[in-house]
């Protein structure tokens, strides 16, 4: 069989979900998939497999509130149902927020990602200073470029991009040093990741011909 | 969950054994009475139990009741738990274990003896029944219940056999007990009480003068008589089975086609404690498997059984199973297989684009030995087994043996090497050249334990060394290629049968053993013969000597006071039979042979009969 339609996904991974390894998210969605009654493509062979691909692998411990999967289809499901079917048994911290049908050549999610950002959040109060000498270290590697610092009593949360082929374990070993964080580092998440048109950056949801079935 | 559990998550391997959330998952606010089902072994070991998702559904289905789940923690999480004095907690609702009112452990191997108690002082309650009060309860089921002794002391009551109606019936006198004295009520109240409930054990309540038999007190019966479930094909299926993130053993839906089993093999100590065979029928079969893939997404279920090539109705059951997936990789796969069985129709049902795996057990080398053991296949079925096989597309096979077993000689050990030979020129002969490359043949090799209950209680363990000699004469055999040999531990099977078949003297041990460390003594790396010996010796238990025991035909045994059902005289005398190498025929289609346990509503269910 011939794929018909790629359907891409967008999803979170939150709360204790974000214990789970790569793989097993994986598996949690071939499962999610089956139970929707989703018509997915397999591979052939002998242990055939659903054309399910995922975004990059975050480590386990690391949340997130933009993963994404492409996901081959033999028959065509609009949009909007399937993100209806999917989230009736995606457990919530896996829940999609938006899927999307795309142009059958879109290119897959690992050639086409160049920029991911981070939020990092401290139990502490970190200097603007501090955070402002983090875009012109040269102990991090890669260039990471700050995007956005919030304070709230007791937690600074910061956002940053780095490009995707930054070795990201190197990055928040250094981050860790450079802003003194041992215990009070609470929660690292991917806040964002981008593909790159025309100069531009643009949520990989939003490369698909159509708008449907997006719904925040 | 609470902060406190989290960062300790970020600190050990595979962290989504400990987090719940899986699909199907239970979670209720309100119950007036909790109980955890506590696992002793790893999380994905105890998520393949198929006892624990049958009692779940049923305890979960009542409204006033909530049932959650426990394992052990890996020893990398049991390290950052003492170091941060978070107490052994539920997945559910991250609540601590010792806040629940009952906690039932699952016994299904000896093995995991050490586990039991650590979970326990995990949990910051008295390891000793006798030092705990009030609630929780801390009892048992499972298959090792059947010879509690070794545990007694450390459990507040055992349950003997099938617990579908009984865990309401224990649920509900714990209800009662709270409501009429309150969690921190005298327990002996509640444990007396739990005493007249038909399959439950309360070993505090019978004197234990150093040797057996026990000597009940207080008005508790003389003999506990197993529960048994009755018109089996009525019995509610899980419909909702907990979908597990992390990868289990048995990473599919489990389906209970049969209980019980007919055919009696002198080992199995299964064969004896789950009479009399109860089928369900292939249609019942193939309507809940339905409901539990809709409900899981599983790919592959497993139709389970002790012997399900037995089942009268296994062609029609595959075949309506089979025609539920919809997905590619949709298979069915049965559990080891007799070899005298196994058709053409079967392969074809269960030979899918995926292939399941494919195991035969004839458990012995020759013919006679098989005949001992009565396990009533020859050398010819299983060469016919294999044959129809690997002609129906498998290139790899899976065969059980067992060694050690009563009168085995060196040539029964060898004639497993030319058994398995020839089965390997007989598959070379059916794939021709070309496949042949992807051929195996597994060979398991575990070594025989003397088992409560078996017709073989009676016969001793051999030698740890004796057993090493014995596998190195098979190796020296059993040598092309394609022949990949698995041995179990000698080392832990001696520990296995000292419990097996031995008494409260034992419970020291256990207990020092644990102190010293023992963990997780079923999984090879972890297993230190040395720490039980230390155990043994610090306690005046020579390990050795026990396993090794040879029990006379008069002597009164620890597990006495539990009836299986089937009678001690049936077992001595199939023992007997063994021993003059005389086959007893299986009751499903030849006559009865009086073993005790079909006596009022408990009878065979064969479907149409």
């Amino acid at each position: 069989m011939t794929a018909v339609m790629k359907l891409r996904l967008k999803f979170i991974k939150a709360g204790e979900m974000r214990w789970l390894s790569h793989l097993e998210i994986s598996r949690a969605w071939r499962r999610i998939v089956a139970r929707a009654g989703l018509p997915v493509l397999y591979s052939e062979g002998f242990s055939p497999h659903p054309k399910i691909a995922l975004s990059s692998a975050l480590a386990v411990g690391i949340g997130s509130a933009a993963e994404y999967a492409d996901i081959m289809l033999a028959e065509p499901v609009p949009g909007d149902q399937a993100l209806e079917r999917i989230n009736l048994y995606a457990p919530p911290g896996l829940k999609a927020n938006a899927a999307r049908a795309m142009d059958l050549n879109t290119p897959t999610l690992g050639s086409s990602i160049k920029f991911v950002d981070y939020r990092l959040a401290a139990l502490r109060e970190i200097a603007a200073a501090d955070i402002a000498k983090l875009d012109s270290s040269e102990n991090i590697p890669g260039e990471l470029s700050v995007i956005s610092v919030d304070y709230t009593p007791n937690e600074t949360a910061v956002t940053f991009r780095l490009p995707v082929e930054t070795k990201f374990s190197a990055v928040i070993l250094s981050m860790e040093q450079s802003l003194g964080l041992q215990s009070d580092l609470r929660t690292i998440d991917r806040a964002a990741q981008w593909v790159q048109i025309d100069g531009g950056l643009v949520d990989p949801i939003d490369v698909g011909p159509a708008s449907e079935g997006k719904n925040g | 969950m609470k902060d406190e559990l989290q960062s300790l998550l970020s600190k050990v391997r595979r962290p989504g054994r400990y987090i719940g959330g899986e699909l199907n998952q239970v979670v209720k606010k309100d119950a007036c009475s909790r109980l955890a089902l506590a696992f002793p072994d790893v999380y994905e070991v105890g998520m393949s139990n198929l006892g624990l998702q049958i009692l779940y559904e049923i305890i979960n289905n009542r409204d006033d009741f909530a049932c959650e789940r426990v394992f052990a923690p890996w020893t990398d999480m049991e390290a950052q738990m003492r170091e941060n004095g978070i107490r052994l907690f539920s997945l559910e609702s991250g609540a601590p274990v010792d806040e629940f009112d009952v906690v039932g452990f699952s016994l299904q191997y000896e093995l995991t003896f050490t586990n039991v108690l650590n979970m326990i002082e995990l949990a910051d309650l008295p390891v000793r029944a006798a030092n705990r009060a009030g609630l929780p309860l801390v009892i048992a089921g499972g298959p090792c219940c059947f010879n509690p002794e070794p545990m007694a002391p450390f459990l507040d009551a055992f349950f003997i056999g099938e617990a579908e109606d009984a865990i309401i019936e224990i649920m509900d006198s714990v209800v009662e007990f709270k409501k009429e004295y309150g969690a921190g009520g005298d327990r002996k109240i509640l444990l007396k009480a739990l005493s007249l409930i038909g399959g439950v054990y309360v070993p505090s309540l019978y004197d234990w003068s150093g040797s057996y038999p026990l000597t009940p007190l207080d008005g508790a019966p003389p003999v506990v008589k197993r529960r048994i479930t009755t018109r089996f094909d009525r019995v509610p299926i899980p419909k909702k089975p907990l979908l597990p993130f992390v990868e289990t053993i048995h990473d599919r839906c489990v389906l209970e086609i049969m209980r019980g089993c007919t055919r009696g093999c002198r080992f199995c100590q299964a064969g004896v404690i789950y009479r009399p065979a109860r089928e369900r029928a292939a249609a019942t079969i193939g309507a809940a498997a339905e409901v539990q893939i809709a409900n899981t997404g599983h790919e592959e279920i497993s139709l389970a059984s002790l012997s399900a090539t037995d089942h009268s109705e296994i062609v029609a059951a595959l075949k309506a199973v089979r025609e539920i997936g919809t997905s590619p990789a949709w298979r069915v796969s049965l559990p080891s297989m007799r070899t005298d069985k196994f058709s053409v129709e079967i392969a074809s049902e269960i030979a899918g684009p995926r292939k399941a795996g494919l195991t035969f057990a004839p458990e012995a080398g020759t013919d006679r030995l098989r005949r001992v053991i009565n396990k009533g296949v020859t050398e010819e079925d299983a060469l016919n087994a294999a044959k129809k096989a690997f002609s129906s597309g498998w290139t790899r096979i899976k065969l059980y043996f067992m060694i050690g077993l009563p009168t085995e000689t060196d040539e029964d050990v060898t004639a497993i090497g030319a058994l398995v030979e020839k089965i390997l020129g007989a598959a070379r002969e059916e794939l021709g050249a070309k496949p042949a490359k992807r051929l195996k043949i597994v060979v398991s090799v575990s070594s025989f334990v003397p088992k409560a209950h078996s017709p073989f209680q009676w016969a001793k363990m051999i030698s740890a060394e004796e057993i090493a000699r014995r596998q190195s004469l098979l190796r020296n055999v059993l040598k092309s290629r394609q022949i990949e040999i698995k041995w179990h531990e000698a080392a832990s099977s001696q520990i296995e049968a000292v419990f097996a078949r031995g008494g409260r003297e034992l419970a020291p041990m256990i207990a020092k053993a644990q102190e010293l460390g023992a963990r997780f003594d079923g999984w090879s790396d972890h297993f230190s013969l040395e720490t039980w010996r230390r155990a043994g010796k610090e306690t005046g238990l020579d390990i050795v000597e026990a396993a090794g025991r040879m029990i006379g035909p008069n002597d009164a045994l620890p597990w006495d006071h539990i009836d299986c059902g089937v009678t001690r005289a049936w077992l001595a005398r199939e023992y007997e039979r063994a021993l003059s190498e005389t086959e007893t025929v299986d009751c499903r289609s030849g006559p009865c042979s009086a073993c005790g346990v079909c006596k009022g509503e408990v009878k065979l269910e064969i479907c149409g009969k």
